[in-house]
């Protein structure tokens, strides 16, 4: 058995021993010990304040369906509960455990909410629909929320405040349109047939998916179930810079805003942004590939096969009200179609197995 | 990728000591919250000093010692687990 084979089974039976044994992991592990000692006698002392991440404060780690009736709000709920437990990473289910089991769900079939039918309400873990049907996109804004009543700080899936980054971006509320558009995303994804797709995210959801293509689909899903914008942002300054993918976040959180917005939408800013959603989006993908091409990942047929598909799927234009931004240039389309081909061209063609090329 | 994950204590003269934590999870067996941290010092071996505690998710004044050799050799599986 070959070693890198031997190293596979080591890794992921790491992660086995998870489901074999009465434990459930909080928290992925993330650093790895060389050696340790283990002091059993330390005690701390006259604690009075214990502040620990808010993954760790999950105090349910199953759902009681008989809070929620027996009608089809509790047929709904349980759908989706099979599907969390069955799709996504059991540690990144701490806030949707925490909220499922406390939250107030609410049919007004008489109510028609301004631009939505459906809304989860963070600071009071309370969804209210007026149709049975949107419930599953607001449970999926349950299960990726998580509110700090010290900081009086909502985190909803790819939507937060961001602190920690400074000027020009720093205590705005950022990511509101990347947010919807993964949350619709899965709402499609895994409840296609029981509920219809929301026509107003499917600009939002074509980002989304896109994005998803970078930074992979179980991160994705880890990092918008914690709430986790800053790790997504992370993520993808691995192939761009920081101020490439911030003004990224921003210009679909203006697109998103401004879409149904009949006097702005022909403003310049807002061609300019769409503009630099599907430019980011082609530049960091192609910047992925032409690494796992250079580390040895793919072969070149495979990067080619990878960056047309992409391409292919992303959008050249966008219809808001009737009207339409062509944003994906003849010009700009030749320009990625003549780097794919440089790169073509630089790598022999007759290639079989991976890590032989190295520049 | 997944960030640094912290713990920070504050005792009776407001002193804070911050932890980044290594592992942390549930027992079936007790329905305790474990959390497994170090202060990112080490001993005159070089080996690196490793505590662990009873935490509870909806109470953060409190943070219990463990007693007992079962959770022990919990805790020591999930240190067992992060080793190299």
């Amino acid at each position: 058995m070959d070693s890198q084979l031997l190293q596979n089974i080591s890794y992921y039976a790491n992660y086995l021993w998870t489901f074999l044994e009465p434990i459930i992991l909080l928290i992925a592990p993330r650093k790895i010990l060389s050696s340790y000692m283990l002091h059993k006698d330390f005690k701390p002392k006259n604690i009075t304040k214990v502040s620990i991440p808010v993954e760790l404060k999950q105090k349910y780690s199953s759902v009681d369906l008989n809070a929620f009736g027996h009608g089809r709000i509790r047929e709904v709920v349980k759908d989706f509960v099979d599907v969390m437990e069955r799709e996504f990473p059991k540690e990144a289910l701490a806030n949707f455990y925490n909220n499922i089991n406390e939250a107030k769900i609410k049919r007004n079939a008489g109510v028609m909410l301004i631009e939505s039918s459906g809304v989860y309400l963070c600071k009071k873990n309370k969804i209210n629909v007026s149709a049975i049907s949107s419930l599953y996109h607001e449970l999926f804004h349950l299960a990726s929320s998580s509110y700090d009543p010290e900081a009086k700080l909502a985190r909803a899936g790819f939507s937060q405040v961001y602190h920690t980054l400074t000027s020009p971006f720093e205590g705005v509320n950022m990511g509101i349109g990347l947010n919807e558009g993964y949350t619709e995303l899965l709402t499609q994804r895994y409840f296609d047939g029981k509920c219809k797709p929301n026509k107003y995210y499917r600009f939002e959801v074509n980002v989304a998916s896109n994005v998803e293509k970078i930074v992979g689909e179980e991160e994705m899903k880890k990092l918008y179930l914690k709430s986790d914008l800053r790790g997504l942002i992370e993520n993808l300054k691995q192939y761009a810079s920081e101020e490439e993918v911030m003004q990224f976040v921003n210009s679909v959180d203006l697109v998103s805003r401004h879409s149904t917005d009949i006097f702005l939408f022909r403003n310049s800013k807002m061609k300019a942004s769409i503009t630099n959603v599907y430019t980011f989006l082609m530049k960091a993908y192609l910047t992925k590939l032409k690494r796992q091409l250079e580390e040895g990942a793919i072969t070149i047929n495979e990067f080619v096969d990878q960056a047309t598909e992409y391409i292919k799927a992303l959008k050249t234009k966008v219809k808001f009200f009737g009207h339409t931004y062509n944003y994906m240039t003849v010009e700009s389309l030749l320009d990625v179609t003549k780097e794919i081909v440089k790169i073509q061209e630089e790598y022999p063609k007759n290639i079989a197995t991976s890590g032989i090329y190295k520049k | 990728m997944d960030e640094k994950k912290v713990m920070k204590l504050t005792d009776t003269d407001g002193k804070e000591t911050e932890y980044e934590i290594l592992s942390a999870f549930q027992l079936a067996q007790t329905g305790r919250n474990y959390v497994v941290y170090t202060d990112n010092t080490t001993d005159e071996n070089g080996n690196l000093n490793v505590f662990a505690s009873i935490y509870y998710p909806d109470d953060d004044t409190r943070i219990d010692p463990i007693e007992t050799d079962d959770e022990w050799a919990a805790v020591e599986a999930a240190l067992e687990n992060l080793k190299e």
